[in-house]
């Protein structure tokens, strides 16, 4: 008995050894992407001109959650139905790595041939080679996008090369049970100052609670952003004297902003805001409705309202005294691309106009990738009553007086210098003084290098 | 018993007298002409040929290329320019977070392995008692390691230490205040060389191994002689072991500047560069910036000084390390 006892739990832990090994072989992150053949599988059409077509396969790849995903696949599927000889292979997962995996399957000639793209990263990668096909060669209807929508957010250096999938902007999302309790109305205009009130009060009356949170990638993307084109109007930088839009004194006034925010405790401290960076809809505090209020894009809002049905609503970002603009970028910054290289870039284009144009795939896909970039997809959703009605206040509400990034100010160096400078400041390393100063130096240095290789 | 085949010079000069003394040997030595090598070595050459190959194609030639982009301004999305010398000298002069990110890395070092390693010894050492079930703890206590520095058990990290999380309600039970694991710099770097003394296993099972060769009779011996648990152990366990502590010094030391997943998953460097090792700092170079050949230049770096620390740790070992069979000398 016992012996048989021994064998049976030695079995059972080499079983557990076994497993174990095995999965740690593989990453935990909902990463599933799917082994491709490679384009040159495809062929052209037959030189006897039949009628017959030639199989393709396409790879398409793009980041999201679980809803993108399941109403892409399902989109995928119909238009595969209608075209039999063309197969698509997705490679989806979750935004962490996507930028890094891009840009390494672009330099080696291994990029799929359709691709979600986002906007900041036209320069980095259209400034180094052609890689990404010019649109307006290829048989896909851009004429269907909103007025003004491709120039501002899917064309660079004139070349229309990023098909704009959503329109959006910034808000703030807030849970309307946190702003019952506190006495928010979020049908005022609140400035920075109002909300750092505010934001002190509520956490003197509960030191568990915050009006705000926010990770890196909010402050250094959104927040300082909106703070400075609030009082420039502008971009960043200027795309044609690559120089840059705004005085130390402004900077120096963005950074002391940061720093009131937190000193106030309006934000949830840094360091634990930190843990969900790139996840704020799953910020536990948020979730447990000891947070209000996230500074987000509108794209955001289908993550939200899943997460948190019935409790979300938006109102505008704040903004300050003599504003020269709203402070919110309103535009398209994610976009599907189609790469240069691939021998399919006829019929990649034909599937990305289905996505876009075709009536029953945009009741697919619906709002998973933001606000509707077309006018036709607003009325076909309306007409189902499919349209988020989160995400559509918050594009309407923010609309007003809003300027556009440009592409130049996206820059992945640029925005480095400032992610790491915000973070010195929030931890005192730097004064805002300080750190403006060498924001200024820094970017003239890089923008000076730029111009050189314009 | 055959003659020896002596050699032709010897049996001429020496004659008669060389073979009687001779005589009285035992053993047979034969002494034809030498090969230099085995008479079947192709057959050696082709069945290691597999790992040659890997070796050459996936270790050999991109530790070259990468010394190669070290001197260009390689960018993954375009073909880089040789600019010499010049990524190095930016490295040394111009990299505000060089010199920040090298001493992050040598203070994990000398966190993370003396407390690896003295965890190692510590359990090996309760494992090596004769219990009943001591083969199921061992198994049990091996099973950190296997599972290791995956991404899994650093997100499960994360979500241990977090500021709300399950270490810090764990200590509220017994009324320490909490305490920020991730969010202070100066904390966060403690954090991620946890994850490493976690994973001890490999250490302590050669720990284990080392201890059960100690003879047993130099125990007895001492203890006849009336030295006690705590003498014994720091004059006899610990000489015996000095083979093996070098041994897991050197490894753990080279993994432990080398270290990426948990500080870039865990904390992704921060907060505030709080646990920017060298490993996260490349990384973020070479992909997140694309300097290709700048962090190229930087993984050189980072290569010649865990080579010299090596060798620094090899010439110092003559002066601790016990051999049993005499070693080198």
């Amino acid at each position: 008995m016992k012996k048989t006892l021994k064998k049976g739990l030695s079995a059972l832990l080499t079983l557990t050894i076994c497993a174990s090994v095995a999965a740690c072989g593989t990453s935990s992150k909902p990463d599933e992407t799917v082994t491709v053949t490679t384009p040159t599988v495809a062929s052209q059409t037959n030189q006897e001109g039949s009628s017959e077509k030639e199989p393709i396969i396409l790879r398409f790849a793009w980041w999201g959650g679980d809803a993108r995903h399941e109403a892409t696949l399902e989109a995928i599927t119909l238009y595969e139905e209608r075209n039999p000889h063309v197969t698509i292979e997705g490679e989806y997962q979750g935004y962490d790595g996507y930028y890094e995996k891009m840009m390494t399957t672009l330099s080696s000639n291994t990029a799929p041939d359709i691709f979600q793209f986002h906007r900041d990263w036209l320069s980095d990668v259209q400034d180094a080679k052609h890689y990404l096909a010019d649109l307006s060669k290829l048989p896909i209807d851009t004429s269907s996008l909103k007025e003004g929508l491709l120039e501002r957010s899917g064309s660079y250096k004139g070349e229309p090369i990023l098909f704009p999938v959503s329109i959006g902007s910034q808000v703030l999302f807030v849970n309307t049970e946190f702003c019952e309790t506190y006495g928010i109305d979020i049908t005022k205009d609140y400035t920075w100052n109002d909300l750092i009130e505010l934001g002190r009060n509520i956490h003197e009356q509960d030191p568990e609670a915050y009006l705000m949170t926010a990770d890196i990638d909010v402050l250094n993307r959104l927040i300082i952003l909106s703070y400075l084109s609030q009082q420039t109007g502008k971009s960043l930088v200027d795309d044609e004297t690559y120089e840059i839009t705004f005085t130390e004194a402004q900077m120096t006034e963005a950074l002391q902003n940061i720093v009131n925010l937190y000193e106030s405790n309006t934000l949830e401290p840094f360091g634990e805001a930190a843990v969900f960076v790139g996840q704020m809809d799953q910020n536990n505090k948020w979730l447990n409705g000891k947070i209000g209020i996230l500074f987000d894009n509108t794209g955001s809002g289908s993550k939200y309202t899943a997460a948190m049905p019935g409790k979300i609503d938006v109102m505008r970002i704040p903004t300050q005294e003599g504003a020269v603009c709203s402070g919110t970028d309103v535009g398209g910054n994610m976009g599907i691309a189609i790469n240069d290289n691939s021998p399919n870039k006829e019929e990649a284009a034909k599937f990305l106009d289905f996505m876009f144009n075709d009536p029953d795939a945009i009741k697919i896909l619906q709002t998973t990738r933001g606000y509707c970039p077309t006018n036709k997809a607003e009325e076909i959703l309306a007409e189902e009553g499919l349209l988020d009605l989160v995400q559509k206040k918050g594009v309407e509400i923010s609309q007003n007086n809003a300027y556009s990034i440009n592409v130049i100010s996206s820059n992945t160096e640029l925005e480095t210098i400032r992610k790491n400078v915000i973070q010195e400041v929030i931890y005192g390393d730097s004064t805002p003084a300080e750190g403006a100063k060498e924001i200024v130096e820094q970017y003239q240095l890089i923008l000076g290098k730029l111009k050189e290789g314009k | 018993m055959p003659l020896p085949h002596s050699s032709c010079h010897e049996k001429d000069r020496k004659g008669v007298a060389t073979l009687s003394v001779k005589k009285q040997t035992t053993t047979t030595v034969t002494m034809k002409n030498k090969r230099r090598y085995p008479r079947n070595w192709k057959w050696g050459v082709l069945f290691i040929s597999p790992w040659i190959l890997g070796f050459v194609i996936l270790q050999c030639y991109p530790l070259l290329m990468s010394l190669y982009y070290s001197f260009t301004d390689f960018s993954i999305l375009k073909s880089g320019n040789w600019v010499g010398l010049e990524n190095y000298i930016n490295l040394f002069t111009k990299d505000k977070y060089f010199w920040k990110s090298f001493g992050l890395t040598i203070k994990y070092s000398l966190m993370a392995v003396p407390m690896k390693l003295l965890m190692a010894l510590f359990i090996a050492m309760l494992l090596n008692m004769k219990l009943k079930g001591i083969n199921l703890f061992r198994t049990i206590y091996y099973l950190p390691s296997i599972m290791g520095g995956s991404v899994a058990i650093s997100v499960l990290w994360k979500f241990l230490f977090m500021k709300d999380g399950i270490v810090n309600n764990l200590l509220s039970f017994i009324r320490i205040p909490k305490v920020d694991w991730l969010g202070d710099p100066k904390i966060a770097l403690v954090t991620i060389s946890l994850l490493v003394v976690w994973q001890f296993g490999s250490s302590m099972v050669l720990f284990l191994a080392g201890l059960k060769n100690i003879p047993t009779e130099l125990y007895e011996a001492a203890s006849v002689d009336g030295a006690s648990k705590v003498r014994q152990f720091f004059t006899i366990t610990i000489p015996m072991l000095t083979p093996i502590i070098f041994f897991n010094l050197l490894m753990q030391i080279i993994n432990a500047l080398q270290e990426f997943t948990s500080a870039f998953i865990i904390t992704n460097g921060g907060p505030n560069h709080g646990t920017y090792l060298m490993g996260v700092k490349i990384y973020e170079e070479a992909f997140k910036s694309l300097k290709m050949g700048y962090a190229s230049a930087t993984s050189w770096v980072l290569f010649v000084a865990i080579l010299f620390i090596t060798v620094i740790v090899f010439k110092t070992s003559d002066k601790w390390v016990f051999y049993n069979d005499g070693g080198d000398q």
